[in-house]
């Protein structure tokens, strides 16, 4: 997207030759008075402002200590382009906080010059700031340490994406000593769907505690439902949606209870058959599904493992373009029945970075594995077997 | 991807040609919103030249579907073809949008 930038003299020419000259590179807009050109910037966001020094209604230093005062424009760069070129004007102007003052007639490759770098800078500077901050936010989207649950092996393998996927893995344990795990994927990407993201996160962890003014919730489909009526009338949380899986484990009876909304189904292995059993009960988008979602449950036998995959992994290309996709984590699975947890996580990263021949990621891949170690008999088992 | 907006009674029909993903999506948005502010009766979405589409995009077509029905109006898709078929099926989002083969059937106000 070309970027915009909003330039404000009270001279038409002076208008028109900008748009003239900036016009193949950026979206220009104009305005001709001070006034005029902070509506439009409190409109529009413009990236760039260029701005006469003297105008009618609100001058060029009083639209400066303007947007200075907004929050959200405060960081706006700035270039006075003006015919005043004493130097008392100049130095005044720059202590506005302006980011460079060009005195007319300016030479249009001059002009065109500083407009682009100083568009680069500000490129930079909002990239290293969102890295910093997603950086720590993705911290916090997997959990640090992970339960250790007798009998079983947990283990969660992250690849994350080059230009800031929104994974999420929670592992929650409850009240009654079972375990809820979500793993979950933001449909859009940068810093603000990683701040959905940990919104999304809050109201799970409210519902699972008994806040939000809500009982404590049930199980995985009626904390779904719960989840979707509460984010999807959130006004602040419209732009983006989630998908996930929901699962919830009792390791005294060996019992999962899934809901998968929208996401990749969970895939169980076992020992001593072929293929794997999907949990594909569940739903649609949460916050968007109106029916109530559905939910299925299974009993870990000995040896038994819960592969979830985040759609970062089914979505690995190779070069022509083609989705590695569930049957490549299938068929990926096939020879990993008596493998550790550990191992079957990064096994499906690597075979995922293998089908992309080692291209960066556009897209998080997350793969987290519960595993019940074979021979481990101790509970009470469930009526249902996988 | 490119988009073009008609017109078809009370329906307005948008047409995508190319992915859509998060490269393009702001784009996308920024061209919708004078539609979505008029409180369109109905939108369609023609997708049978959208051969891909990530998170981004239907994230996109969901914040329509959304934007459209707070102000009592209905969003409908046309041409569900390959994988974005497949997406729409996993993330269960024909239960959520109609989805049409026909464009008459797809402008049609309801019933």
């Amino acid at each position: 997207m070309q970027p915009r930038v909003l330039v404000v003299d009270d001279d038409p020419l002076t208008r028109r030759l900008a748009e003239s000259a900036l016009g193949s590179h950026c979206e220009v807009v104009t305005a001709d008075d001070g006034a005029t050109a902070l509506v439009m910037a409190r409109r529009m966001q413009p990236d760039l402002i260029i701005s006469d020094l003297v105008m009618p209604v609100l001058d060029g230093v009083g639209l400066k200590h303007r947007l200075a005062a907004d929050a959200r424009l405060a960081a706006t760069p700035f270039i006075f382009l003006t015919s005043r070129s004493d130097e008392e004007t100049r130095l005044a102007s720059l202590l506005t906080g302006a980011d460079d003052y060009l005195t007319k007639p300016v030479d249009v490759r001059r002009l065109l010059r500083r407009v682009e770098v100083i568009l680069e800078r500000a490129r930079r500077v909002r990239e290293a700031s969102l890295e910093c901050f997603t950086r720590e936010i993705d911290a916090a989207f997997v959990p640090g340490t992970l339960p250790c649950i007798p009998g079983y092996e947990l283990a969660i393998a992250v690849q994350p994406a080059a230009t800031g996927g929104g994974d999420i893995v929670d592992v929650a344990t409850l009240a009654d000593g079972s375990l809820l795990m979500l793993q979950a994927d933001v449909m859009g990407k940068g810093a603000r769907a990683k701040f959905f993201a940990y919104a999304f996160i809050g109201y799970l962890r409210g519902l699972l505690y008994g806040g939000c003014g809500l009982p404590a919730a049930g199980g995985p489909a009626a904390i779904m439902d719960r989840l979707g009526r509460l984010y999807g009338n959130d006004p602040l949380l419209q732009d983006f949606y989630v998908t996930g899986a929901l699962l919830q484990f009792e390791p005294r009876r060996h019992w999962v209870r899934s809901c998968c909304a929208g996401a990749i189904p969970a895939f169980v292995l076992v020992p001593d058959a072929d293929g794997a059993r999907r949990l594909a009960a569940g739903g649609g988008v949460p916050g968007v599904f109106e029916a109530p979602y559905a939910e299925e449950a299974c009993v870990l036998r000995p040896g038994a493992a819960l592969v979830l995959v985040s759609d970062g992994v089914t979505e690995a290309r190779d070069a022509g373009g083609t989705l590695w996709g569930e049957e490549g984590v299938g068929a990926t699975l096939e020879p990993l029945r008596h493998a550790a947890a550990q191992t079957i996580c990064d096994a499906i990263l690597a075979a995922a970075a293998n089908w992309s021949q080692g291209a960066a990621t556009c897209d998080d891949r997350t793969v987290v594995v519960l595993r019940r170690l074979a021979g481990e008999s101790w509970g009470e088992e469930g009526k249902e077997s996988a | 991807v490119k988009i073009t907006l008609e017109r078809h009674g009370n329906a307005d029909v948008v047409r995508l040609v190319g992915p859509l993903n998060a490269e393009n999506v702001g784009r996308v948005r920024m061209e919708l919103e004078p539609v979505l502010l008029r409180a369109p009766a109905l939108v369609v979405f023609d997708l049978l030249h959208v051969p891909d589409m990530d998170s981004s995009g239907i994230g996109t077509l969901i914040w329509a579907l959304k934007r459209v029905r707070t102000q009592g109006g209905d969003v409908r898709v046309l041409h569900l073809r390959g994988m974005v078929r497949r997406l729409f099926e996993l993330l269960h989002l024909e239960r959520t949008m109609t989805v049409c083969e026909e464009f008459d059937a797809a402008i049609a106000p309801a019933a």
